[in-house]
C-alpha cells in the first residue's frame, strides 16, 4: 500500500537526501498532512525558499509551483509573487540561518507590513547543510563547528521577534509536537496576514551529535522533556523557565494588510489621474 | 455500545524508511520492533509486531521523517491530541 499523501511529492527523487532521523522530512510529511487535509490545490499554492537542508522540504521534494532562490532572500522574492498574485498561498519553509541570519531583515519587514505570506521557519539552531556553523539561533555556550568553545553569543528568540515587528499570527512548536504543529500550520495558512510558525527541529548529524544527542529521536526526546506551553509558563518563574523552551501561540492579531493596503492605495492613484 | 468494528492496518514502506527508530521509541505502546531485514540502501527497517495494540493514534505517521508509515484505520478510531 503506498502513502496517499506522495502525490503531493516529486517522488522520482526519493527517499530524501536528509540525514536519517532529521526534523525536515518530518516538516515534510506534516505539511503534506496539512495540504491534504485542507484540501488546497497545490498549483494554488507557490512555494518559495532559500539555501540550506531546510530549504529542500519544498525544493525539490514538495511539488507545486516553485522559487528556489539565493540563500536569504525567500521572502523578498516571496513578497514580488505575493503583490502579483495576492489569491495565491505563498509560503516559504527555510532554516534559521537562511530566514533569521543572512535574510533576517526581510523578515522582519515582512511581519511589519504584514504581507499576507506563510513562513515556516525550520529552527535546528545551526547551519545544517554547511556543517554545523554557528547561527543567530544557535543558544548560548553551545559548542558548534565555528564556536568549538561555546558560542559566545545570545541567540535571537526568533518567533518573539516576528511578533514584536507586526506578524498577525505567530506560533512556535517542534517537530515532537506534531498535531499542535498540524494546528498551527493551519492556522498559518488560514490568516490572511503575515504569518509565522517558528518550527524546533532536529539536526542530529550537525548539532545533535555536539551536544550529545546523537539521534534524531534523543533531540525530540529533549523537546518532549524541556518545552513549556505558554498558556502555563506563568507557574514557572526565572531560572526554571529561561532553560524551558516556551510553545505555542505567541500573537495573533488583526492587521491590515499588506497587499490589500497596496491596492487601496493604487485605486486612489488610478482615480486621481483619471 | 456494542462492540467496536474498528481495524487498525499499520504499513511501512521499506524502501522509503531510514531506520532512525522514532517510531519505535516513540510509541506508546510499543508497537513497533525493530527487525532483522535490511532494505536496499542498508537500512534495518521497523516491524509492526504488535499491531493489534495500536490505538491509531497517528504520532508515528505523522512524525515519520520520510513519509514511510501509514495508519489505515477502517471504523471509528478518535485521533489523540
Ligand atoms: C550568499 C551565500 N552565503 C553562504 C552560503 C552558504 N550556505 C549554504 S546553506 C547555509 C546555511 C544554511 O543554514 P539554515 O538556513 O539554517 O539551513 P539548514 O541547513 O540548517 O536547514 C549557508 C551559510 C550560500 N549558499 N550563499
Ligand atoms: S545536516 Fe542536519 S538538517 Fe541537514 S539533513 Fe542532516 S540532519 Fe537534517
Ligand atoms: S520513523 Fe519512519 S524512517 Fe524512522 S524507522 Fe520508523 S518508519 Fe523508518
Ligand atoms: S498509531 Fe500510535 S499506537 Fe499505533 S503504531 Fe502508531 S504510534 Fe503506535
Ligand atoms: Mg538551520
Amino acid at each position: 500500500m503506498k502513502n496517499n499523501l506522495l502525490k503531493y511529492l516529486r517522488t522520482e527523487i526519493l527517499p530524501t537526501e536528509f540525514c536519517a532521523g532529521c526534523g525536515c522530512g518530518t516538516v515534510l510529511n506534516i505539511f503534506c498532512h496539512v495540504v491534504d487535509e485542507m484540501k488546497i490545490n497545490p498549483d494554488d499554492i507557490i512555494m518559495v525558499t532559500g539555501i540550506g537542508c531546510s530549504s529542500w522540504i519544498p525544493s525539490p521534494y514538495f511539488s507545486a509551483d516553485t522559487l528556489h532562490t539565493t540563500h536569504g532572500r525567500a521572502i523578498a522574492f516571496a513578497t514580488g509573487v505575493k503583490v502579483m498574485k495576492p489569491e495565491k498561498h505563498v509560503i516559504v519553509i527555510a532554516g534559521d540561518g537562511d530566514l533569521a541570519g543572512i535574510g533576517g531583515n526581510h523578515l522582519i519587514h515582512a511581519a511589519r507590513r504584514n504581507i499576507g505570506l506563510t513562513v515556516f521557519l525550520v529552527n535546528n539552531y545551526i547551519y545544517g547543510m554547511t556543517g554545523g556553523q554557528v547561527s543567530p539561533t544557535t543558544p548560548s555556550s553551545v559548542p558548534t563547528s565555528t564556536t568549538p568553545y561555546g558560542n559566545s553569543e545570545q541567540p535571537f528568540k526568533i518567533a518573539e521577534l516576528v511578533a514584536a515587528a507586526g506578524a498577525s499570527y505567530v506560533s512556535r512548536w517542534t517537530t515532537y509536537h506534531v498535531f499542535h504543529l498540524k494546528k498551527a500550520m493551519k492556522d498559518a495558512i488560514q490568516n490572511k496576514g503575515f504569518s509565522f510558525v517558528e518550527i524546533c527541529s532536529q539536526c542530529p548529524t550537525s548539532y545533535g551529535k555536539r551536544v550529545g544527542m546523537r539521534e534524531g529521536i534523543d533531540q525530540l526526546k529533549d523537546f518532549r522533556d524541556n518545552s513549556i506551553d505558554i498558556r502555563k509558563a506563568a507557574e514557572y518563574e526565572g531560572d526554571d523557565i529561561d532553560s524551558k523552551l516556551i510553545i505555542g501561540k505567541l500573537a495573533e492579531r488583526t492587521r491590515p494588510e499588506f497587499t490589500e493596503m497596496l491596492r487601496k492605495i493604487n485605486m486612489k492613484f488610478d482615480e486621481a489621474i483619471a | 455500545m456494542g462492540k467496536s468494528e474498528s481495524k487498525i492496518e499499520i504499513y511501512i514502506d521499506n524502501e522509503l524508511c531510514k531506520g532512525c527508530d522514532i517510531c519505535i521509541e516513540l510509541c506508546r505502546p510499543n508497537v513497533f520492533m525493530k527487525s532483522g531485514k535490511i532494505n536496499s540502501r542498508g537500512y534495518y527497517v521497523p516491524v509492526p509486531a504488535s499491531m493489534n495494540k495500536c490505538t491509531g493514534c497517528m504520532i508515528c505517521e505523522l512524525i515519520c521523517p520520510e513519509l514511510a508509515v501509514i495508519i489505515n484505520k477502517t471504523g471509528i478510531v478518535k485521533e489523540a491530541v
